[in-house]
């Protein structure tokens, strides 16, 4: 082994965050190859600041560093081109949503947008490896410029999964004779949750009543769209919609396990982890073939490559009157998470460890 | 349409599944279908069209959002530091050299290390503080979504 320790640097680490959950992922496997890892942020959730350390320039040059990036910060200027005291710096690349999906509805977020992307070219030749989660990420990084370039897809951090479901909610949301349709993640423009509401609508009217539809996540910040879809759910005099807001892991845990399926209609992910725990939970996923999503969910579930709310419906229905087909669907999705769980990982992470030469070669 | 018809075909088309034509054809029908029974279906095509084409300026809600920023500006603004944050980070960039150098002459710990570890308390201790209060703003601001939205939001159950 070269180094003693490698560390991590987010700028904020918040619970019920992807790129939170995979710091403590990522914290879990570099400590199984014997390395001391601090989590190194500037901002962090009251209740994790005991599991994190809040970072200075000193701490961010004692060791090779893997650098979380997901959108512009104030301070990245500074962290960008502070000292590494002669350890590889990676990034990892965790996509930058693109500005327009956010003008007219969080101006100051499609501004965070623009800096984020501007900070990604002007730094390209800070980093001795860059990792992305998708090849749809990695083609980004190489037209700002970055030479090495490895897909290294998201982490899941699996314990999370461990934490058992909430049974009141378990049994409040299986309630006998009703189909549950899940859709998870914040509630922003780019996750297009107008077509989950029509797709809906469609199932609702036409194929089954008795449904209901589960966005879980939260709309802080985002309050502007949430009310355009609020308005909508009226105007198409929808019922059976719940906007759960922020859920804690057992909620969570309890929409995954009581939902039918999960639609994913965004056109824009660096990767799509809630995909990712849908098949986890034994979900049927269908998603919008957009930017990553296609490669994350391989072929365990249905893509679709237009947004046709109507065939989505049915494609749930099919799904539902076909019970072979839907454990066939079950049984690959729950391959395809595996694949993204701690052994899988451990194994591509000791290879892009050797390719920095933080491990030796061979050793 | 038999369920053999039906299934949800593995045509690999570039490796992914997608949907059949016997799903669409499926669609198209129980659409006619729903249509000549009853109401019909809403002009989805022309709803999301509107949808999209609405901005921030016709929209009412637009006053949550403005409301949300004059009341948390730093949850949603990228984090800026304040002049106190930024005067400990440049202190602390100036100092940085000095312990470094005098930490690799000797062992020893020499005054500016001391100092250094101060400000870097200092810089933890206001950035905690911060946590604290943007927990705080947060727990206010949810409390004026619960006021206008109601406890969890708009839950429309049958």
């Amino acid at each position: 082994m070269k180094a003693a320790a490698v560390h991590q640097f987010a700028s904020q680490i918040s619970e019920h965050d992807a790129v939170g959950n995979e710091v403590f992922a990522l914290q879990s496997l570099l400590k199984s190859f014997g390395f001391a890892s601090d989590i190194l942020c500037e901002f962090a959730d009251p209740e994790l600041l005991s599991l994190v350390r809040l970072s200075s320039p000193a701490r961010l040059r004692g060791a090779p560093l893997l650098m979380h990036f997901s959108h512009g910060f104030a301070t990245q200027r500074d962290v960008f081109t502070s000292s590494s005291g002669g350890h590889p710096r990676i990034l990892v690349y965790h996509n930058i949503t693109p500005p327009e999906y956010f003008a007219g509805t969080h101006d100051d977020l499609a501004a965070a947008s623009r800096h984020g992307r501007d900070a990604l070219r002007e730094y390209s030749d800070r980093f001795a490896l860059a990792l992305a989660h998708s090849s749809f990420s990695a083609a980004e990084l190489g037209e700002l410029g970055y030479q090495r370039v490895t897909v290294f897809p998201y982490v899941l951090y699996e314990s999370l999964y461990r934490v058992p479901a909430d049974e009141a909610l378990l049994s409040q949301c299986r309630e006998p004779g009703w189909t549950n349709i899940l859709a998870v993640g914040k509630i922003a423009p780019h996750k297009c949750l107008e077509d989950t509401l029509f797709v809906f609508d469609y199932f609702k009217r036409v194929i089954k009543k008795q449904s209901r539809l589960y966005i879980v996540g939260s709309w802080q910040g985002m309050e502007a769209y949430f009310g355009r879809l609020s308005r909508l759910v009226a105007k198409l005099g929808l019922t059976g919609v719940i906007f759960t807001g922020p859920v804690s892991q057992s909620q969570l845990a309890a929409y995954y396990k009581a939902a039918h399926a999960f639609v994913c209609m965004s056109e824009h992910e660096g990767f799509c982890v809630p995909a990712v725990e849908a098949m986890y939970y034994g979900v049927p996923v269908l998603a919008y073939h957009a930017a990553a999503v296609p490669e994350t969910i391989g072929d365990a579930g249905v893509l679709f490559r237009e947004k046709n709310w109507p065939v989505f419906a049915e494609s749930i229905a099919v799904l539902l009157d076909d019970p072979p087909q839907r454990e066939e669907m079950i049984l690959a999705g729950r391959a395809r998470a595996e694949s993204f769980g701690p052994a899988a990982a451990r194994l591509r992470l000791e290879h892009v460890l050797r390719e920095a030469g933080i491990l030796e070669e061979g050793g | 349409m038999d369920a053999a018809e039906s299934r949800v075909v593995y045509n690999q088309e570039k490796s992914w599944m997608s949907p059949s034509e016997n799903v669409r054809r499926a669609a198209e029908m129980r659409g006619a279908a729903h249509a000549a029974n009853g109401p019909g279906l809403p002009d989805y095509a022309a709803i999301a069209s509107s949808f999209r084409q609405s901005t921030i300026l016709d929209d009412v809600s637009g006053l949550a959002q403005i409301a949300s920023s004059r009341y948390s500006p730093r949850l949603s603004a990228p984090q800026r530091p304040t002049f106190t944050g930024r005067l400990t980070a440049l202190l602390l960039r100036l100092l940085e050299p000095l312990v470094w150098r005098l930490m690799n002459a000797s062992n020893a710990r020499n005054p500016f290390q001391t100092v250094y570890d101060a400000l870097l308390y200092q810089q933890e201790q206001h950035a905690q503080l911060e946590q604290g209060l943007r927990a705080e703003i947060e727990r206010l601001r949810e409390r004026l979504e619960s006021l206008e939205h109601g406890a969890r939001g708009p839950e429309l159950r049958d």
